[in-house]
């Protein structure tokens, strides 16, 4: 079995096994991510098949000496932004059906004392559409996605004071949404104690 | 799963922004199950909430789905080796390199230039000797010079009351 990184070497060189087990092992984030930035399942599998086709097409280009997640995440997060620039925002007049489609898995709902998941991303896709597209980008790839602020600035190519700017905005916005619209969500008062 | 978890305590909640991937991971577990936690993590920043929304599975029918779409896309175009497009400049440089030494080096046929020097210094060299004739036509101040070679004739027609 082919480690990630023969896997990128390989189908740089026009390997279409070492490309299609590349794409296996890298949709789900791509997709994942690119739907948390345009709310919308379908955009999202449109954004990551042309973010694979780009991939397939410039693969050769990578440079091996950078880290390879950094350089996806980089190519999704602008052909999401582009996107939703282009389309506009969407989650406002839609929100996420509650339903199979949705990424939040239905073993995690229901369960007592548990958060109900599958409205706290009805809620992300409808309160994140009120922010800028960079804004939002920032506020996934950092809290939701974990990265550090130092790979968020690498990631989208700008400052990491750039980043923690557009995470104070996206924040504060999502905060008083939440606060305004989803009090249920954000229970004060908690026990960490016991 | 969350329950087997440990709950968070404040030194946790506080430096949650610089944990490991996977003491985060844990602690998301916990968290998404845990509303005594989960109401002293949000605490301070509400919007932390979100972060429960990490690595939420994508429906595996849309995965495989979109594993098929992406090879779709890429068959019709096989990606273009890069050394291709490079050998195809190169080519092209090469031919352009050739044509123009070639037609740099040509020289063109002396009777030609011979022709050309008799139409502005006629009296040089006689018209019949390089095979043209310079011919009046009757009444007319035009003068037509006839440079018939073989089967082609062409002819250079002088006149200043030709407006082009």
């Amino acid at each position: 079995m082919r480690d990630e990184l023969q896997l990128i070497r390989d189908a740089s060189t026009g390997d279409r096994a070492a490309f299609d087990e590349l794409v296996r092992l890298k949709r789900e984030r791509v997709v994942r991510t690119a739907f948390q930035v345009t709310g919308d399942l379908d955009d999202a599998m449109d954004v990551a098949q042309g973010v694979f086709v780009k991939l397939w097409q410039g693969l050769d280009r990578y440079d091996t000496g950078r880290r390879f997640d950094t350089w996806l995440y980089r190519v999704t997060v602008n052909a999401a932004i582009d996107f939703i620039r282009t389309r506009g925002p969407k989650g406002m007049m839609q929100p996420l059906p509650d339903d199979p489609s949705s990424l939040v898995a239905v073993e995690d709902r229901g369960i007592e004392d548990s958060l109900d998941l599958g409205a706290l991303q009805q809620a992300f896709t409808r309160l994140a559409a009120g922010l800028a597209p960079k804004q939002r980008a920032a506020f996934v790839l950092r809290e939701i996605e974990g990265l550090e602020t130092a790979e968020v600035a690498r990631v989208m190519g700008v400052a990491e004071s750039t980043v923690r700017n557009h995470l104070f905005q996206a924040r504060k916005t999502l905060k008083a949404a939440l606060l305004r619209d989803y009090p249920d969500l954000v229970p004060r008062g908690g026990d960490s104690s016991s | 799963m969350s329950r087997m978890t440990r709950h968070l305590d404040r030194e946790l909640i506080e430096g949650f922004e610089s944990i490991s991937d996977a003491a985060r991971e844990t602690a998301l577990v916990h968290l998404r199950g845990c509303a005594g936690c989960r109401a002293a993590w949000i605490a301070d920043e509400p919007s932390r909430v979100f972060a429960l929304l990490s690595r939420a599975p994508v429906p595996e029918q849309r995965l495989e789905l979109l594993s098929q779409r992406v090879a779709a896309a890429v068959a019709p175009r096989e990606r273009t080796p890069r050394w291709y497009g490079a050998a195809s400049i190169a080519a092209s440089l090469l031919l352009a390199a050739v044509l123009g030494a070639v037609l740099w080096s040509h020289e063109l046929p002396q009777q030609s230039i011979a022709r050309i020097e008799e139409i502005g210094s006629p009296g040089r060299m006689p018209l019949e000797d390089i095979g043209a004739r310079l011919v009046a036509l009757p009444g007319e101040e035009s003068r037509v010079l006839d440079l018939t070679i073989g089967e082609t004739q062409v002819l250079l027609i002088f006149d200043e009351s030709i407006e082009l």
